[in-house]
């Protein structure tokens, strides 16, 4: 159909979606390049695998050498403020002062307006509307207690979410009170969960402290799967990460505004060797891609827990380590999809079961056809959110 | 847990009994360091702990059964860029070329993939699920047991299990216009009795227009067993109803109101013959100069629409309901001996107009019937030549039309394949209209020769003509067959000038070749799948 006049070098990097091809167009990405991604999107068997040509490892090792010095140049900026650090760290020392005592009134705000809602009772907010929740966030923001704003906001959503709504608002009150609680005891908590509590209350973790704090694993790194949410002005992505030699299970955020993209290209399902760091803390769940190398050749079985109580151990483990904790990622082996009275589960070998959320599983029940299978999803506490699903050895984003 | 929510939906402002930490519970008793008098401190802080706890000794569910696996599929299963190209023609629901892919799939024995049968399994239009039936595979038999919907697949298209009878009867008390046909269509399909009792019971609370719509579904599967129900309908109000129920009379030939139309139609001609073997030679026409209810009750309407006799009106309405099987039996002479001998009448053309509705009518079950629809073809093409430039020819093309489409392939094409190079001058553009009518796929003879006729026509032309031409492209995108397909995407010219024409012309050239892109990929495929 499209003949042309010379043989192109069309490259395109599953790992982030870099991409580079020989031609002289000045459109990007050029055709090529999209004929190659819509070829591979359609039929993942028409591109075989094969050694890297010399023209791919050469662009390869090309753009890891433009994106290591992308990100060292935030160091050498760093550096030279020495002079001036005197000065510097004393208006430091002062702002971090006057936000901390920001952020004890604004925990103090709220901790009136809780004990309120408890004194009056819980059957009253039922039918509050958005804004009356809304405004507790906003005031928190103002506080610059942003984690507990963003805590507070998504409470608007529990009054008549189902029948147990009453106990599942009760527990995220308490355990914004429980926050509340270790803030103001804040000296007397260890380290890692003081720096816990910072976080997540709102504090940000720098580059520079998370370089030296954060914990590093070198890996090879599964993204088992990857959502996008919508909170008030941005979007939040979160993708789920899993070190194949570690087994160590990471969150990687990311956040954008409404018509941006995310910085990092992050694709589900790929696999790539890397190193990872973990944001400093108790439960180190956050993590942040410090290198990523190039997409590795076919994949293995993904890692993952064999029965549904092992998964449940786990939670019960980093809960324990830090009770704030509320997605958890995973992957699931050998589970097959079922339902029972309009409602949908993963059910594992020894056939305990997990709901799942949502009522519309019917692609996920049509692709395994009740066999087992290994699926990726993301577990709130109540229910499981299948993220993807791992057919013959394929990924599929569900 | 149960305690504590309960105190906290109330309110502890509303209660008195004291509310000590739990020193028994051990997540609880953790709380004894903290803990004060403050009572809504305590809540919220047992909550937190008793919260926690609970999440952390959750535990799976245990007691729900697996599904028995789906048993292994036994023919190949449609893989790759088949599941893409299935699912845009699924979610553009451009019907024509989903049928095409159907078809092509059922003749290579592929299976749909699995991912594509939640949409396949929603499709609601009773031809689609037909051709999609051998292709769902064992993948979508077990899917189908678990959603009420898709029960079709089990029990059949046609065939109602009496849970999916439930069903549609629920949508066909409680549904929206659009969907009661479409039901009343299936259920007719399975059981016709049961269908028509469906109808009779709420006939009378419908408006008109539904009344007609909904009786017009009769059709499916029409037999005597109708007549009752149809021949009160002729004591409708409205007059389109009783249209409905007089045409669908007409076709059953025993029933009485197929007897009192022919009664009525006979008594309107006179032969006139000569020669010793008393050879026909003349039709005289006489239709009534008044008519009684009787009539009326029968659907031939009492006042004319403007502009038109009554006589030729009735004479119209009465012989469209008469097979032409009748006269030529009855006349003992070929279909063109009679149009010949009415030719020189004064209601030749109603007579005309009433043979040919007759004969759309009757021509799919009557091959008797069927052997009209040349020579009437024949007859509207002098008619047309003849009052060409004189008066608008919409009338007759709308003939024409309707003869065409209840012509088969080859009849049709027949009549077509030589009107080609007429509608490539520029009066006879408007010829280019049955294209669309004709039978799919068209034959390689015909794709070939309308192919040979656009290249000529878009290359020299720079008028309307190259528009409407181009526009037909869109028609044979879906009817030209996969062996001509090549030839179709050979290099295409379009009269290089700049006026508007031509730009829209090359538009539709280049949408043309990308439809048939998809068509041919699809083919490509097919084979790659088998290779």
């Amino acid at each position: 159909m499209c003949r042309g006049s010379a043989v192109y070098q069309v490259k395109v990097d599953l790992s982030n979606l870099g991409y580079a091809c020989s031609c002289p167009s000045r459109k990007f990405p050029c055709k090529h390049v999209l004929g190659l991604l819509m070829l591979r999107a359609a039929s993942p068997e028409a591109a075989p695998q094969s050694s890297e040509p010399d023209w791919v490892t050469d662009w390869l090792s090309r753009r890891r050498e433009r994106a290591e010095k992308k990100s060292a140049p935030v160091e050498q900026e760093a550096a030279p403020a020495t002079d001036e650090k005197v000065v510097d760290e004393k208006a430091q020392r002062r702002r971090a002062q006057q936000r901390e005592s920001r952020v004890s009134d604004g925990l103090e705000r709220l901790d009136v307006w809780l004990k309120d809602v408890v004194r009056n009772g819980l059957a009253n907010v039922e039918t509050k509307p958005a804004p009356f929740w809304e405004e507790q966030a906003k005031r928190l923001v103002d506080a610059q207690a942003g984690g507990m704003a963003a805590r507070v906001s998504r409470w608007s959503e529990i009054p008549r979410s189902g029948r147990d709504w009453p106990t599942r608002l009760l527990i995220e009150l308490g355990l914004a009170k429980l926050l509340i609680q270790a803030w103001q005891r804040f000296d007397s908590l260890d380290a890692s969960l003081q720096q816990d509590v910072r976080q997540l209350l709102g504090w940000n973790v720098s580059q520079a402290e998370l370089e030296q704090d954060g914990e590093r694993v070198v890996d090879l790194w599964l993204v088992a799967g990857q959502r996008t949410e919508d909170e008030d002005r941005i979007r939040v992505q979160r993708s789920w990460i899993v070190g194949r030699a570690t087994g160590r299970w990471g969150m990687v955020l990311q956040f954008a505004p409404h018509n941006q993209s995310f910085a990092d290209v992050i694709v589900p399902g790929s696999e790539q060797a890397g190193e990872v760091v973990f944001y400093p803390g108790a439960a180190r769940q956050r993590a942040k891609f410090l290198i990523r190398e190039q997409v590795t050749g076919v994949a293995d079985r993904p890692p993952g827990v064999d029965t549904i109580e092992m998964f449940l151990h786990h939670i019960a483990d980093a809960l324990a380590r830090l009770p704030w904790l509320t997605v958890f990622g995973a992957i699931l082996h050998d589970v097959t999809i079922t339902m029972h009275d309009d409602r949908w589960y993963v059910r594992d070998r020894d056939g305990h079961c997990l709901p799942i959320a949502g009522r519309d599983h019917w692609r996920l029940l049509a692709l395994t056809g009740g066999h087992p299978v290994d699926v990726a999803g993301e577990w709130d506490g109540y229910c499981l959110r299948p993220l993807g699903l791992y057919l013959n050895g394929v990924y599929r984003v569900l | 847990m149960e305690e504590l929510t309960k105190l906290a939906l109330v309110g502890t402002g509303k209660q008195t009994a004291s509310l000590g930490v739990d020193v028994q519970h051990p997540a609880e008793s953790l709380l004894v360091e903290v803990a004060s008098d403050d009572r809504e401190h305590l809540v919220l802080l047992r909550a937190a702990a008793r919260g926690v706890y609970e999440r952390c000794g959750h535990t799976g569910e245990r007691d729900i059964a697996a599904l028995t696996p789906c048993p292994r599929e036994s023919r190949r299963v449609a893989s790759g860029r088949l599941l893409g190209l299935l699912q845009n023609a699924l979610a553009t629901k451009s019907d024509d070329l989903l049928k095409e892919f159907l078809r092509q799939m059922a003749a290579s024995e592929l299976l749909l993939p699995p991912e594509l049968l939640p949409e396949a399994l929603e499709v609601a239009d009773v031809d689609l699920r037909e051709m999609l039936l051998p292709l769902l595979g064992e993948r979508g038999r077990w899917l189908s047991q678990f959603n009420t919907e898709w029960q079709w697949v089990s029990a059949g298209v046609a065939q109602l299990s009496s849970t999916n009878r439930d069903g549609l009867k629920q949508r066909w008390d409680e549904g929206a216009f659009s969907e009661r046909r479409q039901v009343l269509l299936s259920v007719r399909r399975g059981d016709p009795a049961l269908g028509r009792e469906w109808l009779a019971e709420t006939l009378d609370g419908e408006k008109a227009e539904h009344r007609a719509r909904l009786l017009q579904v009769l059709l499916e599967a029409l037999s005597p067993a109708d007549e009752p129900l149809l021949e009160s309908r002729l004591d409708d109000r409205s007059e389109q109803v009783r249209a409905v129920a007089a045409d669908l009379l007409a076709r059953l030939p025993d029933s009485a109101l197929a007897a009192r139309m022919r009664q009525r139609a006979t008594e309107m001609f006179m032969v006139e013959t000569a020669g010793t073997l008393g050879e026909l030679k003349k039709l005289v026409c006489n239709p009534p100069e008044a008519i009684d209810k009787s009539w009326q009750r029968d659907a031939v309407p009492l006042k004319p629409p403007p502009g038109r006799g009554k006589r030729a009106v009735w004479l119209e309405s009465v012989i469209s309901r008469v097979p032409p099987s009748e006269w030529t039996r009855r006349f003992a002479a070929e279909p063109r001996q009679l149009i010949e001998a009415i030719a020189d009448d004064d209601f030749w053309l109603p007579t005309l107009s009433g043979w040919t509705a007759a004969t759309v009518l009757f021509a799919p079950g009557d091959a008797e019937s069927a052997r009209w629809l040349g020579p009437l073809w024949s007859a509207w093409q002098v008619v047309d030549a003849r009052q060409r430039g004189k008066q608008r020819t919409t009338d007759h093309h709308q003939q024409l039309r309707a003869l065409l489409s209840a012509m088969n392939r080859e009849q049709a094409e027949a009549c077509v394949r030589p009107l080609l190079g007429e509608m490539a001058t520029d009066t006879g553009v408007e010829s280019l209209a049955f294209l669309s009518l004709l039978p799919k796929p068209w034959s390689e003879t015909l794709a070939s020769d309308y192919l040979r006729q656009a290249r000529e026509v878009l290359a020299r032309h720079s008028d309307n003509r190259a528009f409407q031409w181009a526009s037909s492209l869109q028609t044979a995108a879906r009817c030209i067959p996969p062996s001509v397909i090549p030839l179709a995407l050979e290099e295409w010219h379009v009269a290089d000038s700049r006026n508007w024409h031509n730009q829209a012309a090359e538009r539709e050239v280049e949408r043309f070749m990308e439809a048939l892109r998809m068509r041919q990929t699809f083919y490509d495929e097919l084979q790659v799948e088998f290779s």
